[in-house]
């Protein structure tokens, strides 16, 4: 009895493993390539920035865990701090249109004057094409991508995962981490975390 | 439901009426941001020494949800803080079933409607019969539809009620609701999972074929929420694939989670991990 039933499961266990294995991109692989306009018209590649390091930062200004680092300026002081060390920061808009967040390129233009952002580059993807290219889930979720191409971070921007500005000042900044233990040479401690905040505003999804 | 929608308005009535306090506190309820949200007991006394069941109640307006305690891809769960009397003490939320909520490539966990989260009480021993005590609590909890809107709000309850309420709903709301709670794995059946690289294979064998299941990750970032859970019955279970998290990047020893067969049966599982890792 008891070798029948593991038989039947190794039976069950074969017909799952017979699907085929789909993957995104993941820490330690290579950072998929993309093209997309940013909010100056320009078109940006990640190709071009080979040899510097790349973040991305997923940004819905409706989004209380996005404001938590905006109302503070704890984000603008990271991208500030960060592109003075000869990063690249592009921070990507994946909002459809007519959901949260969702904004023209003049507006996001005018609102970054009115915040004091200073991202590289804020890169319009209201179709979620280079959203869904990284699996992002959230706002904000961050990636880090090292001079050579590989992604060397994946996850939140901090291990605090509350929409309580108190909390940016008590954070162990994970994105800072992996960017100094990066340009160090040293593997990065925390490679990946969950990210948390509010779900990305992808086109056709409910919430 | 519609008698419990009563039953709000008529404790919302109340409470502007200023009365709250000292003569309905037995259940006072806020209407805060697309939720009602109030304390409520599952016996009108206490027992020296006992543990005494109370839960929040949220009555979320249509669309509206809040989180289980593993919210998924987004979101966040409720928390609680107890200002109780000298010697009882507040135990964790014993979570009710959640459900998958949302589409396409962010999956979150949690509970849409009528939500009861019971905690356990412990009553001090040396607790005198009869004697009215007031437990207090704040109540932090992110409530989301298409937006997410962080929320904040304070209730009380009174021990014995200082009016009459409504005790046996309140009662009953209790009991569904642990009837719709993650029942302990029975002995008997066995929990495993092997690891084939990109996704984990959680073989149940319950002694009974079963078509349907629903893994719910109690630790964020072992599963892949979004993906779809294939089920394959065998004739004493089902072995359910799922598939890594991105952000997964070492090995674990054990999958822990809610599984949920046909009929909302569910049930607390870990399974210990084998295979390559």
């Amino acid at each position: 009895m008891r070798r029948a039933a593991t038989c039947w499961m190794m039976v069950a266990v074969a017909v799952l493993c017979a699907a085929s294995l789909g993957r995104a991109a993941r820490v330690g692989e290579r950072a998929p390539d993309f093209s997309v306009t940013d909010t100056n018209g320009k078109l940006e590649k990640l190709s071009d920035y080979a040899g510097k390091f790349v973040v991305l930062e997923w940004s819905n200004r409706g989004c209380p865990y996005t404001q938590k680092h905006y109302n503070s300026g704890n984000m603008q002081r990271l991208q500030r701090a960060w592109t003075q060390r000869g990063v690249i920061w592009l921070t990507v808009i994946s909002s459809a249109p007519r959901k949260q967040g969702y904004v023209t390129a003049s507006e996001e233009n005018s609102w970054l004057k009115q915040i004091n952002g200073a991202p590289t580059a804020v890169l319009l993807d209201p179709a979620g094409t280079l959203g869904h290219l990284y699996d992002a889930k959230t706002t904000p979720q961050m990636f880090v991508i090292n001079p050579q191409g590989t992604l060397v971070y994946d996850g939140a921007i901090d291990d605090k995962p509350t929409t309580d500005q108190a909390d940016v000042g008590r954070a162990r900044n994970y994105l800072s981490q992996a960017l100094e233990e990066a340009m160090a040479g040293k593997p990065v401690s925390t490679p990946a975390s969950r990210p948390y905040g509010c779900s990305v505003k992808y086109p056709g999804t409910w919430f | 439901m519609v008698a419990f929608a009563r039953c709000f308005s008529f404790r919302l009535t109340l409470w502007l009426l200023g009365l709250a306090f000292t003569t309905a506190a037995a259940a006072q309820s806020f209407t805060v941001t697309h939720a009602k949200v109030s304390l409520i007991a599952e016996k009108n006394s206490l027992q020296a020494g006992q543990i005494t069941w109370v839960g929040v109640l949220f009555d979320l307006e249509k669309g509206w949800h809040i989180y289980w305690v593993n919210s998924g891809d987004s979101g966040e769960r409720p928390k609680i803080q107890w200002q109780l009397p000298p010697g009882f003490q507040a135990k964790e939320i014993r979570w009710p079933t959640p459900v998958r909520l949302g589409a396409g490539t962010v999956i979150d966990y949690g509970y849409e409607g009528l939500v009861l989260l019971p905690v356990p009480i412990q009553v001090p021993a040396d607790y005198k019969a009869g004697k009215p005590v007031m437990l207090s609590a704040d109540i932090r909890y992110l409530i989301c539809r298409e937006v997410c809107i962080p929320a904040k709000t304070q209730a009380s309850l009174a021990i014995p009620p200082t009016s009459a309420g409504s005790q046996a709903e309140d009662s009953e709301l209790f009991r569904s609701t642990f009837e719709n709670s993650p029942k302990a794995w029975p002995t008997g059946w066995k929990a495993q999972v092997s690891d084939n690289g990109g996704f984990f294979l959680l073989s149940l064998d319950t002694g009974a074929s079963e078509p349907k299941a629903t893994f719910f990750p109690l630790e964020e970032e072992q599963i892949d929420n979004s993906a779809a859970q294939s089920v394959a019955p065998y004739p004493r279970g089902m072995v359910i694939k799922l598939k890594k998290s991105d952000q997964l990047l070492k090995p674990i020893s054990a999958l822990k989670g809610v599984v949920v067969f046909g009929a909302g049966r569910a049930f607390e599982v870990t399974a210990p991990v084998s295979g390559k890792k």
